[in-house]
């Protein structure tokens, strides 16, 4: 790796001396500004950092070697890094992290695929289905007789099991919904959901830990708990530095997090693709008849739970009962 | 202009354009077709509102282009697509017997695929059309056992009924409607008229079942302007079936309501159609939009029944 | 059913509009606390001052909101009223605010 140079057992030895220089809080007696730094910099330090990174040297931090500090000399830690961190690594990090963000919503997009059409028994076991819910739910916005006479159709008619897609199948166990080609589907449009979300984390969580581990980037503005150091800090190993200077990683779970607004820019809220989804439903009407029963479950033992819903309904209040009042109140 | 603007005067206009206003829609043909294809929603959706525009117009190329447009980016086995091609050979077919072939049409695609609910639709609405009245009712009602919770058939089964006088049918399809919708304050308005209407129909005209009929209008009309403030066919409906309550040859024991908040009601009624219609004629702030064939009917109503 | 079932029950809420209302809050939301984070970053704030200067900024952009978007009446737009949109507010910016606020705070102070 470094043939002229001393030889390190590891990586972080090397930043710990040479790339975080650390500058007690006072005794600045270089002054604030790198160039001027640089020029008293003895030529040693830069070589060490040029056989690691083929970078331009403007990428390098030239910095001052300054002893290693003490545990006393914590309080009011400066680090001065080079701007040229910025522009390398800050700036990459988010572009990319952005770009990602687009790229996986269009993905997405792409990779949804329409679910498959049902056929007319299947439509009619699911509709009829939410009609009873329906039912259940808005019963107040009808007559009382209205709602008796409908209950007990729709009660009578549940627990017959008419509107089952196959009403001989009723006493079978649930099909294993790994052989089920509906299951199936589902659960592929799970798995292509999560793909989406995983695959880049991890790949840009790699990217990022192996160009850009082991340097300090910035500094937050707010105070951490010492917890935090493992992560925020990781690839450097120091041990007496304050949790609020942090390495790269950081700043990509910054943008994990805290990049939602510029998506909502970027791709005109989430409103945008909603839309979309609902252009591409409307243009197949069956699309939208989502998966009601869910794979595994026993059509028969939800129609006869939901005739039960119904028949245990006794209260009753007519949304038209004193409205008139209602009304003259309001006037 | 841009879609989005082109969409907002789609949007604005009547449910049930004027042959004016249908031209002025239509007129806009060549400016849609103009732009460039972006393939946002919006776009298509504009196409789809400009198609049923240009065939009322019986601008025939526009629309045959359109159609082009739409069906080579959704393709032709689309059951959207297939519905507006259906709409298209409706309304560009000359005779009878053509109509009959289109029909005849809907019914292969129906027997291939059952469940192509936009075509099973045009299938009913032509049926309809060709006076076929009771077959696009059972039609229907085959739609809503496969489909009960489609409030869009429900309201059409409604009007079918409703045509045939048969009126407790109606109110059991809009009932469904509430069911599945329950805020739509235009289907208890419509609830409204149709109770009246029964009630009109009943020949002997003081009797209890009568009464009972004009209240539940009444009441109906009453949680349609509880939803929404200011509408308009609500107030309307209102200030007639009150008055008609009103009537002296009513007999007040078959009331459940008693006369002087019925009295009360006709009046709030009066002073809100009032203002609706002056704000409207003045353009005031916060009374646009309303139609204005149903303003001046209520601007006559309020004429003859100060 | 209770007095606050029925009163929901005779004044419906209808989830679109709620839906949509509250989009449009969290939109003005996210854009505010992102610039609040770029003016914290640049005047240079630190833990506790850049945080009340979030909440003070956040609490005066809600009343921007209610008094001009909404027009003074928040209880017509959503059920909770005023604090409704604050809370919404506070809670849904703050990933934004601290990622242009470190950012900044990096770009011109460190």
């Amino acid at each position: 790796m470094c043939p002229s140079g001393p030889i390190f057992s590891g990586f972080e030895i090397v930043l710990d001396y040479y790339v975080l220089r650390v500058v007690q809080s006072p005794a600045s007696i270089y002054g604030q500004r790198h160039t001027k730094l640089h020029n008293d910099e003895p030529p040693n330090a830069y070589n060490l950092h040029r056989l690691r990174f083929n970078l331009p040297p403007f990428f390098l931090p030239r910095l001052p070697i300054l002893p290693p500090p003490t545990m006393a000399q914590v309080v009011g830690q400066q680090i001065l890094r080079d701007p040229a961190l910025f522009y390398w690594i800050l700036f990459p990090i988010t572009i990319v992290m952005i770009l990602t963000g687009v790229l996986r919503h269009y993905a997405t997009l792409l990779l949804q695929s329409a679910p498959k059409p049902l056929e007319a028994k299947a439509i009619r076991e699911q509709k009829n289905y939410l009609h009873g819910i329906n039912l259940r739910t808005n019963a107040n916005q009808i007559p009382l007789s209205s709602f008796t006479s409908r209950k007990n159709y729709l009660v009578q008619a549940f627990q017959a099991g008419n509107f089952l897609k196959d009403p001989d199948a009723k006493n079978k166990p649930p099909a294993n919904p790994m052989s089920d080609p509906n299951g199936m589907d589902a659960m592929m449009n799970m798995m292509k959901g999560n793909m989406m979300m995983i695959v880049p984390q991890t790949v840009i969580m790699g990217w990022i830990n192996a160009f850009f581990s082991g340097f300090v980037i910035m500094k937050l503005p707010f105070p951490l708990t010492i917890r935090f150091k493992s992560m925020l800090q990781s690839g450097v190993m120091t041990r007496d530095m304050d949790v609020r200077w942090v390495s790269s990683l950081s700043w990509y779970f910054l943008c994990l997090f805290g990049l939602r607004p510029v998506f909502t820019f970027i791709l005109g809220n989430d409103n945008a693709a909603d839309q979309t989804m609902a252009q591409v439903q409307q243009m197949n009407p069956q699309a939208n008849t989502q998966q009601l029963f869910g794979p595994g479950q026993d059509p028969a033992k939800m129609y006869l739970a939901e005739a039960e819903n119904l028949e245990v309904m006794v209260q009753h209040e007519f949304v038209l009962d004193g409205i008139e009042d209602r009304i003259l109140a309001r006037i | 202009m841009s879609v989005t603007s082109l969409l907002n005067r789609f949007k604005s206009a009547s449910a049930n354009p004027t042959p004016s206003e249908s031209l002025a829609l239509s007129q806009l043909a060549p400016s849609i077709l103009n732009l460039t294809i972006t393939d946002s929603p919006e776009q298509w959706a504009l196409y789809e509102s400009l198609l049923l525009s240009t065939l009322r117009t019986g601008d025939d190329t526009s629309a045959r282009l359109i159609l082009q447009r739409l069906s080579d980016r959704f393709g032709n086995d689309n059951a959207r697509i297939m519905a507006l091609q259906g709409i298209y050979d409706e309304a560009t077919a000359t005779n009878n017997a053509q109509l009959e072939e289109v029909l005849k049409n809907y019914g292969d695609v129906l027997k291939d695929d059952p469940t192509n609910i936009p075509v099973a639709k045009r299938r009913i609405t032509l049926l309809h059309h060709l006076s076929k009245k009771s077959e696009a009712i059972s039609a229907l009602a085959t739609l809503v056992d496969l489909n009960p919770t489609d409030a869009e058939s429900w309201s059409q089964l409604a009007q079918y009924y409703f045509e045939l006088s048969m009126y407790s049918q109606a109110i059991f399809s809009l009932e469904e409607v509430l069911l599945i919708l329950p805020n739509a304050y235009n289907i208890h308005a419509r609830l409204g008229e149709i109770n009246y209407v029964a009630a009109e129909a009943i020949g002997n005209s003081a009797g209890k079942e009568v009464v009972e009929k004009l209240e539940a209008s009444l009441k109906w009309y009453l949680r349609s302007v509880e939803l929404c403030d200011g509408y308009l066919r609500g107030y309307y409906g209102i200030k007639t079936v009150t008055a008609k309550l009103l009537e002296s040859k009513i007999s007040a024991s078959h009331r459940t309501i008693p006369e002087e908040k019925v009295n009360k009601l006709n009046s709030a009624a009066t002073v809100q159609l009032h203002d609706i219609v002056t704000g409207s004629e003045k353009g005031k702030k916060g009374f646009a939009g309303y139609d204005l064939a149903e303003v001046a009917a209520a601007k006559e109503l309020l004429e003859t029944t100060p | 059913m209770n007095a606050e079932e029925r009163d929901l029950f005779l004044n419906p809420i209808v989830p679109e509009n709620l839906i949509a209302n509250s989009k449009t809050i969290s939109d003005l939301h996210s854009l505010s606390s992102s610039l609040l984070g770029i003016a914290a970053g640049i005047l240079g704030l630190e833990s506790y001052t850049g945080f009340l200067f979030y909440l003070l900024g956040t609490l005066f952009v809600s009343t921007l909101i209610v008094t001009f978007v909404m027009g003074g009446k928040p209880e017509v737009y959503s059920r909770g009223g005023w604090k409704d949109v604050i809370a919404a507010d506070v809670t849904g910016g703050v990933m934004g605010f601290v990622l242009t606020w470190t950012l900044f705070f990096g770009l011109v102070r460190v």
